[in-house]
């Protein structure tokens, strides 16, 4: 008995055994949503990494999603792009979220490839973080993003319809977020370094 | 005086922008026209007849004078941050065979220990020369005279005091001199075939026979005589224009025009210490139309690199108009460049690259298209922010407010469920932009959305939605 207890410990400590429960170490900048930061490996958005956020509508609560991030990243003089957006990101709402304005700089475009463009360039101009809207998304393009977003060190998150959840992806997170009951749910559908979990509600 | 000679053997080709390997440039005089430029197994002096019957495929063009003087007087201008006075001169035998000789002199005595020694400047100054792509061979000496003579026949060599200027001079061939060929033929004819030999000669005697000021000019090869000229200063506004060798429609074509404009604006920007906030560019077409447009830049800067990629994704932002005949490009602010000094610990901006990106992007898609959204003081919800402004002016809004805000209001087709308390905005009546509206927070296919219903007509609009 005693030696199969043994055994079991030398297996535990050989380095190169793997353990299915545990989560790699990923570095990550807090979601700020405490629930959220729990379910993910690393406690958060992985860094210089491409993460997509899937969303049925504009409205759900989607850039709720964000906004902690893009305030603490704005707050701390880095740079902070909204591409593409599908609406007028609305001043008075984002600094009573606390988001610096001076750090933020707001892309239209007209057609996908200059965002997609406009996106690879702030990411390699070091941004913090950028918020793309971009529905169709092939895996070259993302892989591109990925690439900037290594290259630049920021955080790129992709918001993506619905439609495209069952689509390729190669990002490190997958979040789809829905409105259940007038308030948001987030659920993790893929996250690099572990299991995607379970399904989470996001506090208000 | 020690003179840092530059030679520019491929200006004439350089300055009509040629660059393919058997463009040519062709001097005339009378009938006859020879080659001042070399193509490959054709030597410069060629006549042209000659030269195409050796080579069918040479494309030769005359050359133009003007051009290669507003090259080189842009050269001097870049180079007069490494010393000053400035020279220019273009030597023009115009004798059949002989190719004019574009000439540059900077005097350096006085700025070797700025740029840390000769190497050092002469460094500095060949990686500018490649960088705007134009060949030179350079020599320094402590004449002018003598420092272009061994700059045209490609001896880089650098000599400091007379003695040994003299002891390098004498083995050189009398024909090496740029004299009237009349000239050469008289001292050929009497066997003096080194300038050691014309040294030799008797002062007084050499006067009588070939004249004084051939005296002179000799004493200036020596070092022994002032060279007097007039000095290159640069100009107080920057307005450049690249004549195009033929009409361009690709704006691929425009790319290596559009780099020396851009570097030569740096240049004029090194040389008096600006930089540049905003530059203007003009596509010339045919029939005196032009297509100009305006870049402004985050910062005063002088890198030709990053003016260049401005203007680059501007041109590339949409297919020119028409065939392009001519560019030009014009400094229209300048100020104290903000030269880069980062904080050690400052991430935001290092480098400027973000101030660069969002340039590019400003440039390929429109002065409009990056925007900054800043809340303005006004109860009017759509004028409640602006795209410019001051983004720390604390305009208060104490209420709650959606993250998205509808471009335009949308109509709803039926009623909203709305319920409790509306927020009432009421204002803009003195203005024209006369607002009654009670705004309600809902519940709206299944997201949460800022409607309004407008009091005059009571219809509902969707406005918002709490992303």
């Amino acid at each position: 008995m005693s030696t199969r207890a043994e055994s079991l410990q030398a297996l535990l400590r050989d380095t190169r055994l793997w353990r299915g429960a545990e989560q790699a170490s990923l570095r990550a900048e807090a979601t700020g949503h405490a629930q959220l930061d729990a379910l993910l490996p690393g406690g958060g958005w992985p860094c210089a990494n491409l993460s997509e956020i899937v969303y049925a509508a504009p409205g759900v609560g989607e850039l709720r999603l964000a906004m902690p991030l893009a305030a603490r990243l704005t707050q701390a003089g880095r740079k902070l792009a909204l591409i593409a957006p599908p609406h007028l990101p609305y001043a008075p709402a984002l600094r009573r979220h606390g988001i610096a304005l001076a750090q933020l700089a707001v892309v239209d475009t007209i057609g996908d490839g200059d965002a997609l463009w406009a996106a690879e360039e702030l990411l390699r101009a070091r941004a913090g973080a950028v918020l793309l809207w971009q529905d169709r998304l092939d895996p070259l393009a993302q892989r591109r993003l990925q690439l900037a977003a290594e290259t630049g060190g920021g955080i790129a998150l992709v918001y993506r319809r619905l439609t495209s959840r069952e689509a390729p992806s190669v990002a490190a997170l997958r979040l789809k977020i829905e409105c259940v009951g007038g308030a948001p749910r987030v659920e993790v559908l893929k996250c690099r370094g572990a299991r995607p979990t379970h399904v989470c509600a996001l506090d208000a | 005086m020690l003179w840092l000679c530059l030679h520019f053997p491929h200006l004439p080709a350089e300055a009509l922008g040629l660059d393919g390997p058997f463009d040519a440039v062709t001097e005339q005089h009378g009938a006859r026209r020879w080659l001042i430029t070399a193509a490959p197994g054709v030597a410069v002096g060629t006549p042209l007849g000659t030269a195409l019957s050796l080579q069918p495929q040479l494309r030769a063009r005359p050359r133009s004078v003007k051009a290669e003087r507003a090259a080189l007087r842009q050269l001097a201008h870049t180079c007069y941050r490494y010393g000053s006075p400035i020279h220019i001169e273009i030597r023009d035998l115009a004798e059949l065979g002989r190719a004019p000789q574009a000439l540059l002199w900077i005097e350096i005595a006085a700025s070797l220990r700025l740029f840390g020694g000769y190497v050092a400047l002469r460094d500095a100054l060949c990686t500018e020369l490649a960088e705007r792509a134009y060949a030179a061979s350079l020599a320094v000496a402590p004449s002018r005279a003598a420092s272009a003579l061994f700059a045209s026949l490609g001896q880089p060599i650098a000599l400091r005091d007379r003695a040994a200027l003299e002891r390098r001079l004498a083995p050189l061939p009398v024909a090496a001199l740029p004299w009237p060929r009349m000239q050469l033929d008289v001292f050929d004819g009497m066997g003096l075939r080194r300038l050691g030999d014309l040294f030799a000669l008797p002062r007084a005697a050499f006067a009588r026979r070939f004249g004084s000021a051939t005296l002179s000019a000799l004493d200036q090869l020596r070092g022994r005589l002032a060279e007097p000229a007039e000095a290159i200063v640069p100009p107080p506004v920057f307005h450049r224009r690249f004549e195009l060798a033929d009409e361009i429609a690709q704006v691929e074509a425009l790319l290596f025009p559009l780099r020396r404009l851009a570097f030569d604006l740096q240049g004029w920007l090194r040389a008096r210490d600006a930089g540049v906030r905003s530059v203007r560019l003009v596509c010339v077409h045919a029939q005196r139309r032009r297509t100009a447009f305006t870049l402004h830049f985050g910062d005063a800067h002088r890198d030709g690199a990053r003016l260049f990629e401005t203007l680059r994704e501007r041109l590339m932002r949409a297919p020119l108009a028409a065939p392009v005949r001519a560019l030009e490009l014009h400094a229209d602010e300048t100020a104290a460049a903000d030269v880069p000094q980062h904080d050690l610990f400052d991430d935001a901006d290092r480098g400027g690259d973000w101030t660069r990106a969002i340039e590019r992007i400003t440039a390929r898609l429109g002065e409009t298209a990056v925007w900054t959204p800043v809340p303005h003081a006004d109860h009017r919800p759509e004028r409640a922010m602006r795209r410019t402004g001051d983004p720390r002016d604390p305009a208060a809004h104490d209420r709650p407010r959606p993250l998205w805000l509808l471009k335009k209001p949308v109509p709803l087709p039926v009623r909203p469920p709305a319920a409790g308390t509306p927020e009432r905005i009421e204002s803009g009546w003195w203005s024209g932009g006369d607002r009654r509206r009670d705004y309600y927070v809902v519940e709206w296919q299944r997201a949460r959305a800022w409607v309004f219903c407008e009091r005059d007509s009571e219809s509902w609009f969707l406005h918002g939605l709490w992303a």
